[in-house]
């Protein structure tokens, strides 16, 4: 970075790739409208993605869906709640044993108040 | 659209067509990830297949602090790291570490991922998790537990050095940039 070049070309990097704040992304955008040396670093990378995406890849087949219907209704057969801890707590938070616990206490807290 | 961590927590309650929207929209993705990276398209099937199915048995440890994609990609991660497991036991595995997709269609990139092959291995899988998975900084980071500085210096060393790789490739396949091609409209003009 210098006077001249008030970003350093891993920065300008970070704004093809839109990882810059918006501010600073107006920035580069300015300074690369009067820079060729930086406009020039761009267009390499910007050149380099492109060849990356000459590389494509086909449509997967059928055989990618075998065996999920199955793992589905296995699950379904479970019972989904059983393996979502805490999934019976009003809010939707499935997080871990430790906030089910959590909700249980305040629930008999609310309940010992109520008794007072 | 639905995000894909509230489609996550559906399924966590036991909505199938929750999961079934996950897997329309990260079949493909998935795939290429494998196919990319795999030797047989057959193969690369197989382990998106088993990327869902982990999602499928372990939809409970997800926790929404995590992007779907991440623990995706993470699970993807593991599954190619263990297939280079088996394959070095096996001694099958290609020398350069990139055995990608030799049966795929696209030969026409054959030499993108002759480039490719050379970058160091770190640096080719930020790359290639930025370009084809199209991870952010922060993403990639957490998936490959190293400081976001560290990838974005990184990608950007890769980047150059594919550069420099990707040149005498595209000269041997008559392949021409479009820089390139305005040196030469330039060259043409003086």
């Amino acid at each position: 970075m210098s006077q001249n070049h008030p970003f350093e070309q891993e920065e300008l990097m970070a704004y093809l790739d839109g990882e810059l704040s918006t501010d600073r992304a107006a920035a580069a955008v300015a300074h690369l409208e009067r820079c060729p040396d930086c406009e020039r670093v761009a267009a390499v990378l910007r050149e380099v993605s492109q060849d990356l995406m000459t590389w494509e890849v086909g449509p997967s087949s059928p055989r990618i869906e075998a065996g999920i219907s199955s793992a589905l209704e296995e699950r379904g057969r479970e019972g989904a709640g059983s393996t979502a801890v805490g999934a019976e707590i009003p809010g939707g938070s499935l997080v871990s044993a430790a906030s089910r616990r959590w909700f249980l206490d305040l629930q008999f807290w609310v309940w010992l108040y109520s008794l007072v | 659209m639905t995000s894909d961590e509230a489609l996550m927590l559906e399924f966590q309650r036991g909505s199938r067509e929750a999961f079934e929207e996950l897997f329309a929209r990260y079949r493909e993705p998935l795939y290429g990830f494998f196919c990319r990276r795999l030797e047989s398209r057959e193969r690369a099937e197989d382990l998106a297949q088993e990327t869902f199915l982990a999602v499928i048995r372990a939809s409970s440890r997800y926790e929404p602090r995590a992007l779907v994609r991440t623990y995706l990609y993470g699970i993807a991660l593991n599954r190619v790291a263990s297939e280079r497991r088996t394959r070095i036991r096996n001694a099958v595995l290609v020398e350069g570490g990139l055995e990608a997709a030799t049966n795929a269609d696209s030969d026409a990139a054959l030499w993108v991922r002759r480039a490719l092959e050379r970058l160091d291995a770190s640096e080719r899988e930020i790359l290639m998790l930025r370009e084809y998975e199209q991870l952010s900084y922060s993403e990639i980071a957490q998936l490959l537990r190293i400081p976001v500085n560290t990838v974005r210096s990184r990608l950007f060393r890769a980047r150059l050095a594919l550069k420099v790789w990707l040149e005498p490739e595209k000269r041997a396949h008559g392949s021409e940039t479009p820089i390139d091609a305005s040196a030469r409209r330039r060259e043409g003009e003086v």
